[in-house]
């Protein structure tokens, strides 16, 4: 009877002490497994937090072949004027400065892997040029400090970039 | 009770062994882990430093455009690149020691519908190390003035940073 209970005992004993392991063998797993995670390099992850503020400065006062700024060219298409614009793909002012801005922003961006959300409004009016965007790029998409450029006259045409985060 | 006594012994003897042998191996963990938290550090740290040279072109004056000796950062004229860049050829001491180890090219680029390429380049300054372990490219768009021509065009300016 003595035995038995012996017996039992350092059994319960033995269960314990390989419950103790196994717990410090799951622990030292999930510790190792969360260090050997590939960590986010800060240089794949660095963005220039006025990026989008500098591609839009940049852009908008970019002469075109047609010796036109873009931002004039945005406000011929908000004001029906389409003397000119036209090239050989395009034949108003407002699918004129869509391609223009989407050639802009797919040589830079697109090939930097970024991805981006390019809009343009004014007011409440109904937009005239399509956004130019990548997919999974949306409104409520994470994004880096957005750029923003207006153009005159009120209410002015608003131009706005937003470069997600990945 | 003789071998009672002695089982017990054994018994504490064994449970104080297996208690010492995982000390041991959690001491070995920590300091593994310690060791590699200091490798990632000083990893964060270079990385950091490579992000600082990218700001190095916040410094250059040389190439910006200039309005009444206003600098406009996102702006670079186009004939103070080329002389810059023909400086350069002829004496880079003085920025080697500010630069370091980068390499600059500007390029003009042209998203007009019909045109959509690059139309020109401009190597302006490469210091390439002898031996380097990675290379880091950063790229900013930028507005490119010609002043002769009274005209604006599309400029990228490519950073490429030696490590």
């Amino acid at each position: 009877m003595n035995k038995r209970r012996l017996a039992k005992r350092s059994q319960s004993e033995v269960i314990g002490v390989v419950i103790i392991v196994i717990i410090l063998v799951i622990a030292g797993v999930f510790m190792l497994t969360q260090r050997l995670k590939d960590k986010d390099s800060q240089k794949d992850t660095f963005v220039d937090p006025k990026l989008a503020q500098s591609f839009l400065n940049a852009l908008m006062n970019t002469k075109t072949e047609k010796n036109v700024m873009v931002s004039d060219i945005i406000k011929d298409c908000y004001s029906n004027r389409n003397d000119l614009c036209g090239s050989t793909s395009t034949s108003d002012c407002c699918s004129y400065a869509y391609a223009t801005m989407k050639n802009a922003v797919e040589a830079t961006l697109g090939e930097w892997d970024k991805s981006y959300r390019l809009s343009v409004t004014r007011g409440s009016e109904n937009q005239r040029i399509e956004d130019i965007f990548t997919p999974g790029c949306n409104k409520f998409s994470e994004k880096e400090q957005p750029g923003f450029y207006y153009i005159p006259p009120p209410p002015p045409i608003i131009v706005r970039l937003d470069i997600c985060k990945d | 009770m003789n071998k009672k006594s002695q089982l017990q012994i054994m018994e504490n003897v064994f449970v104080m062994l297996i208690i010492f042998i995982i000390l041991v191996i959690a001491f070995v963990f920590v300091m593994v882990m310690q060791k590699s938290e200091q490798k990632d550090k000083l990893e964060e740290y270079k990385e950091l430093e490579l992000i600082k040279k990218a700001q190095v072109l916040n410094f250059l004056p040389e190439m910006q455009c200039s309005d009444n000796n206003n600098l406009d950062p996102d702006c670079y004229d186009i004939l103070k690149i080329k002389t810059f860049k023909k400086y350069l050829e002829t004496d880079q001491l003085y920025y080697r020691s500010m630069l370091g180890y980068i390499k600059i090219v500007v390029t003009r680029y042209d998203p007009s519908p019909d045109i959509n390429k690059e139309i020109e380049s401009w190597e302006i300054y490469d210091n390439k190390p002898e031996e380097y372990n990675g290379e880091m490219p950063l790229q900013f768009p930028v507005l490119l003035k010609d002043v002769t021509e009274n005209s604006n065009y599309f400029g990228i300016i490519k950073l490429t940073l030696y490590s």
